[in-house]
This record gives structure tokens, C-alpha cells and sequence, in this order.
């Protein structure tokens, strides 16, 4: 296996340690991540809004980039990197606008192959295959007993039509799963399942303030310690935007539970420092701390 | 219009699950197939409708293609829009990816991002694209 991480563009512009954090815990399995310094990023939503084919091309370059590189396990950070990434996959394969885009794609001196051996995927997928789940578990050093809410990804998962053999549960388990092994409780959270409303966030910025109140207010109801995410629009959601409220409507947002990757909480629990996972760049790092030091007799 | 769009029954079943509903309670989702007016910029691309549709239909899709349809007929799509198609074509990323990106993952020890190649390959891509339409 040749495997690679897309981290895509928000990850690369406001959430590295997201990205930090994936790679430590793929060096805990004893796997390498080659890194591909000219991935750009997906087009999601913005490019698809515009022009579908230029968005359909974009991916499929991304896909023949990481093809170029040898790489034949592609896995994504981002849920909405992931569907961009297995829609051009699954059109570049059907092969309607194999020939068509690996024209333009040509004159870069790139070429989608279609290949069953070439795989792409969310993290939440790549750690929970078989063999590899189990291992986190075997390697848990620590048990992090904090208590968490999470936040699903919605387009790491859906649409089902891109996910063969999957239900509408499988996601979930496998990342509740993930997040057992690491000992925290996963407190019931109103919008775990129900789209953390980020994206709207960037087309019409009210309505999206509007969506993301109502889960602040379920989110403190929670009783959660920390909110974990699996995409960094979620993240923007429960780390970022709080305090843009803040700002802007001389509200109290921020007093939220922490958020974090799901990256760092299983990082954490395998023994890896703060500062590798990134935690010391945390805006909330005092509160982290001191809450891994007082938890459960610790 | 795509002929399948008729096969809706209007069953509701996107309004319920659609989570902007919840704050847009009068909207009925499934206008989208019948030529009505909607708002195509109210979605954030759940695809829980999707998931869910009777009739496996995609209202999520639909929207997407209204907003193709209003751009291209002239509608501007709005500053944060072409703030960000503007970025993706220069830099190859929606935010204003620069060496300050580099430097921070330098210090999280993350190897840094060839940022000349990333625009390069944008411009040619997207003249690429543009010269093979035309």
C-alpha cells in the first residue's frame, strides 16, 4: 500500500494540526504517509456552484497527481474532499468524461487511470479497516475519560451511492468506535447526526448563524467537555465561529466545550504529547491541560 | 428541466429531514422540481435529502444546478463567492494560502507546500480548460 493524505484547503489554511495529528497516529500503526507538496484543493460547493465540470476535472487532477506519485490509497480529512474525491472518481470511472477531462489533464502531462486497486477514503474509513482498528486498540496507551460530544461529517459519508456496502450507520459506528477506544463517553448530542450547518456559513452567512446558534445551544445542553469533529467545516463551526459571534454580536459563544479533532483525542490515547498533536496551538491548551490532569483520578 | 424531476410525489420527506428547515419552516423543498421559486443558495450540501428521497431523487443536486443556471444567466453570485473562485484559480486553494502557511507547518513539523508548482499548475488548468471548450 501506497498511501498519501489529501488534507484539502481548509485544513491546509487554518487547521494543520489536523493534519499534524493524522500522520502521528499513522506512524503509531507503523504506516508511512507520503506527502504530494501540489495538491490543491477539491473545489466543493464554490467551483460546483459555478462550473460542474471544471469542479468534475479539478478532482480528477487531484486523483491523477496522487496517481503520478505511485500513491494507491488516497485518504481525506475533510468529508466535503472526500465526496469531491469519490464523485470525480466514480464519473471518471463510469467513463463518460475519462477521455474528455484526461484531455485537458493531458496537456499538464497528467492522466486519471481508472484502477479497482486505487482507493479513496475518509480517515474515520482508513483507521476502522479491519486489522488496523483492532491495532489502535492494541497500542492504547492511555484512557482519556472525557466527556464528548461529536459531530458527525456529513459529506464524509454521504451520499450512500458513493459508498458501496455501506449504510446509513456504518459511518457512525465506526467513528463512535474509534472515539470508545479512547475511553472518553460520548455524551447524546442533539446535531451529532444532523449536519453542523458550516458550509452555509460561506453562501448566506445569517441563515448559517442561525443553524449554527441552534447547535451552541444543544452543544452546552450536552454536557460535554469537548465537541470532536472529523472535518475541518465542522471545526470552523465549534472553534472559529464562536468567536466571530462573539465579536460581531457582543454575545457569549465561546464558552463552548472545546474542539478538537477526533485526530488528537485518539492521538492522545495512544501516547502522543500535546505538542505533537498540535494541542499546544489550541486556543483552549490551559483548559485541555488542566482537564487531562484532573480526569478520573489521573 | 430533466424529465426524471416529474416522478416527484412531493411526499415532504426533504422539507422534514432538510436541517435549514428547521429555521425556514414554510419552505417546501421539493418547489425545487416544479419550476417554483427557491432560494438555491439555502443548502449546506448534507445530501441527507438525497439519502432519503422516495424516488432517489436529489434535491441537494437540483440546487447546485439552479445555481449553474442563475450564474450563468447573469447573477453574480455574490463577494464571498468570487472572493473564493478568484483564490482557487491564483493560489489553487479557497483560502489565501501564502508562505505563512509554511512557516506554521514548519512548526508543527509538517513538510512544507511547493507553492510556485500549486499556482503554476492552476493557470494552466484552468487555460486548459477554457481553450478546450473553445
Amino acid at each position: 500500500m501506497t498511501l498519501a493524505i489529501f488534507p484539502g484547503c481548509l485544513v491546509t489554511y487554518r487547521y494543520p494540526e489536523y493534519e499534524k495529528s493524522a500522520y502521528v497516529i499513522l506512524e503509531k500503526l507503523g504506516l508511512k504517509g507520503m506527502f504530494i507538496p501540489e495538491f490543491t484543493c477539491c473545489g466543493s460547493q464554490v467551483l460546483e456552484s459555478v462550473d460542474e465540470k471544471a469542479l468534475t476535472a479539478l478532482s480528477a487532477r487531484n486523483l491523477a497527481i496522487a496517481q503520478s506519485h505511485g500513491v494507491n490509497t488516497l485518504v481525506a480529512l475533510c468529508g466535503s474532499c472526500t465526496f469531491e474525491l469519490l464523485r470525480a472518481k466514480k464519473e471518471m470511472e463510469e467513463g463518460e468524461r475519462l477521455s474528455e477531462i484526461n484531455e485537458v489533464l493531458g496537456k499538464e502531462g497528467l492522466e486519471y487511470k481508472p484502477d479497482e486497486n486505487f482507493n479513496v477514503m475518509h480517515i474515520v474509513e482508513f483507521l476502522t479497516q479491519k486489522g488496523l482498528f483492532e491495532k489502535i486498540g492494541e497500542l492504547k496507551r492511555d484512557d482519556i475519560d472525557v466527556r464528548v460530544a461529536i459531530q458527525e461529517p456529513c459529506n464524509a459519508s454521504r451520499p450512500l451511492s458513493l459508498h458501496p456496502g455501506m449504510d446509513c450507520d456504518s459511518f457512525n459506528r465506526k467513528l463512535r468506535g474509534l472515539i470508545d477506544i479512547t475511553g472518553a463517553s460520548i455524551c447524546d448530542f442533539a446535531y451529532e447526526r444532523r449536519c453542523c450547518g458550516g458550509t452555509m456559513l460561506a453562501f448566506d452567512e445569517e441563515v448559517g448563524r442561525r443553524l449554527v446558534a441552534l447547535r451552541y445551544a444543544a452543544l452546552k445542553e450536552s454536557g460535554a467537555d469537548f465537541i470532536i469533529n472529523a472535518c475541518p467545516n465542522c471545526q470552523v463551526v465549534y472553534y472559529l465561529y464562536p468567536f466571530v459571534v462573539d465579536k460581531k454580536y457582543r454575545k457569549k459563544e465561546s464558552r463552548l466545550p472545546s474542539a478538537l479533532f477526533f485526530t488528537q483525542l485518539v492521538g492522545l490515547c495512544l501516547g502522543a504529547g500535546l505538542s505533537e498533536l498540535g494541542l499546544e496551538r489550541h486556543r483552549d491548551r490551559g483548559i485541555i491541560k488542566e482537564m487531562l490532569e484532573n480526569r478520573g483520578g489521573h | 428541466m430533466e424529465m426524471n424531476d416529474v416522478t416527484c410525489q412531493q411526499c415532504g420527506t426533504c422539507s422534514r429531514i432538510c436541517p435549514i428547515e428547521e429555521i425556514e419552516p414554510d419552505r417546501v423543498l421539493s418547489d425545487l422540481f416544479f419550476e417554483k421559486e427557491i432560494n438555491p443558495w439555502l443548502c449546506c450540501s448534507c445530501h441527507l435529502c438525497t439519502d432519503n428521497c422516495p424516488e432517489a431523487l436529489s434535491p441537494r443536486d437540483k440546487m447546485f444546478a439552479i445555481r449553474r443556471l442563475k450564474i450563468a444567466n447573469g447573477f453574480k453570485g455574490g463577494e464571498r463567492l468570487l472572493k473564493y473562485i478568484r483564490l482557487l484559480k491564483e493560489r489553487g486553494f479557497l483560502f489565501p494560502v501564502d508562505d505563512d502557511t509554511n512557516q506554521e507547518r514548519n512548526a508543527l513539523g509538517l513538510p512544507e507546500l511547493d507553492l510556485k508548482k500549486i499556482s503554476c499548475g492552476m493557470s494552466s488548468f484552468f487555460e486548459n480548460i477554457r481553450t478546450y471548450r473553445t
